[in-house]
């Protein structure tokens, strides 16, 4: 590999790397990369050196990103998608994998009859939902590094979760749906990346126990709803939580547009004082909103009707979205300004807007001009 | 920045500032001979850590000049950089003088006779 041919393989690493910093720093990267590698006696980049690159490329653009959002917006949303992945896993931990028995053998739901793939437990969810429930314990007892580990091992382990089937098709033991899976991951990601000594642990505490009183309340609604369509009848048997109808995860989907426009309407209240909250609420529910949506897609459930109530969803989710924009602005202190509301100095010339400000020119008549 | 908060890179990268501006190249070949060839930085972690240390005011860009078509933009440490660096030299020194002062009141185990 020719001198400029190495270096069009270095530039072209580099473009891991956020626009701006290419355009700052990119020549004199590409210039020391190849120093080292004519000292080296390389024609090509290493792997080690190709690694580097990538890791650090895609750090700066994931800090970059993460640079635009103000810090306080940053920890509303830690905060919401920590409570999220606790207080879900630890439902479905106890409703979904514990309390579910085994299936009598004359049922014969499995090849053991049992129903129960996992050991004791129903899935591979088992396995995982632990994880953030002691993510959550270790933020209690301010063990922060504990929890940050907490969870990136929950992420790791969904990730674990949705490889291992793939790899191993022979395997008995069933997973969570996909969707759930994908669900749990991105609260756990967001919760892993933002979570810091800035999370309030009232906050945290808050939305841990909002989040427990809607999922308490998701599945006595559950329990009920199944009591009344087959009285008698045992409610929890295994997969029943994950696939069943008035199954707690089909009552959680349920739930959910109800519990996105009233959060949305909690958190407008809390923002007026405490701007960011609707930011985290949007992204946060729009993640929840995913259930519904996949769990319709996923089981061929969507007719006529999920169409008018899904745009119906769309109209108040955009109201929601437009608000977080609002919110977002608030948070971080920018508001705009008309040029013909600032003031002059006393030279005449229009005095500079304030940092943080963005200026638009104003429409309207202004006085008529000096003689 | 608290100067609990470098770690070992970070430290070497101050030390082979320590002398004079240098740019990329000088900074990964110096950090090798100061470590005795123990750390050799990578230009990812290297200019990550240029750039963490610039917008903590410890370093700053001191020019450019472009070699044989390459551009090498030089390095050096700011008056808060060479705070940093001295203070964290000293307590460097200053647990190494006392992890080798308890070597050597260490006791020493009793031969047994041949």
């Amino acid at each position: 590999m020719t001198a400029p041919r190495l270096e069009i393989v270095y530039r072209r690493l580099l473009r891991c790397y956020p626009p701006r910093w290419q355009q700052q720093h990119a020549d004199e990267v590409v210039a020391t990369l190849l120093d080292v590698a004519d000292a080296e006696g390389r024609t090509r980049p290493s792997p080690g050196e190709a690694a580097n690159l990538l890791a650090h490329g895609l750090a700066a653009r994931f800090g970059a990103s993460l640079g635009l959002l103000p810090e306080t917006v940053r920890n509303r949303v830690a905060a919401l998608a920590f409570a999220s992945v606790a207080t879900l896993s630890c439902t479905l931990f106890v409703v979904a994998e514990v309390l579910p028995g085994p299936l009598p053998v004359d049922r014969g739901y499995r090849r053991d009859g049992s129903g129960l793939s996992f050991g004791p437990f129903v899935t591979m969810g088992a396995a995982l939902y632990p994880l953030p429930v002691l993510a959550f314990v270790a933020a209690a007892a301010k063990a922060r590094r504990v929890a940050r580990a907490m969870l990136g091992l929950t992420c790791l382990a969904v990730l674990t979760i949705l490889v291992v089937p793939l790899a191993t098709p022979s395997m008995d033991a069933e997973r969570p749906q996909l969707y759930l899976l994908v669900v749990l991951g991105l609260l756990a990601v967001l919760a892993a990346g933002g979570y810091s000594a800035g999370v309030s642990r009232r906050d945290l505490f808050g939305a841990v126990a909002l989040h427990g009183l809607l999922l308490a309340g998701a599945t006595a609604l559950s329990v009920s709803l199944f009591r009344r369509a087959h009285p008698g009848a045992h409610w929890n048997w295994p997969l029943h939580a994950y696939r069943g109808y008035g199954g707690l995860l089909d009552t959680v989907e349920m739930i959910v547009p109800a519990v996105v426009a009233v959060g949305a309407l909690l958190a407008t209240a809390a923002s007026v004082r405490r701007p960011g909250w609707i930011v985290a609420v949007f992204a946060i529910s729009g993640i929840w909103s995913l259930l519904p949506i996949a769990d319709s897609i996923r089981y061929g459930r969507w007719s006529w009707e999920n169409t008018y109530a899904g745009l119906g969803f769309l109209f108040v989710f955009g109201l929601i979205a437009l608000a977080a924009v609002v919110d977002l602005f608030r948070a971080a202190g920018l508001k705009v300004v008309r040029t013909s509301d600032l003031p002059h100095n006393t030279s005449g010339s229009p005095a500079r807007a304030e940092p943080n400000t963005f200026t638009t020119r104003s429409t309207l008549p202004g006085p008529p001009p000096a003689p | 920045m608290g100067i609990e908060d470098i770690r070992e890179p970070t430290f070497l990268v101050l030390a082979a500032l320590a002398d004079g501006a240098k740019h990329g190249y000088a900074v990964i070949r110096e950090v090798k001979a100061i470590s005795d060839s123990r750390v050799t930085l990578r230009a990812g972690t290297l200019y990550a850590a240029l750039g963490r240390l610039a917008d903590q005011g410890l370093v700053r860009q001191s020019g450019e000049e472009v070699v044989d078509g390459r551009l090498r933009r030089y390095y050096d440490l700011t008056d808060a950089g060479v705070e940093v660096l001295a203070a964290q030299a000293a307590r460097l020194r200053q647990n190494a003088a006392e992890a080798d002062r308890r070597l050597r009141t260490r006791a020493r185990p009793v031969q047994a006779p041949a």
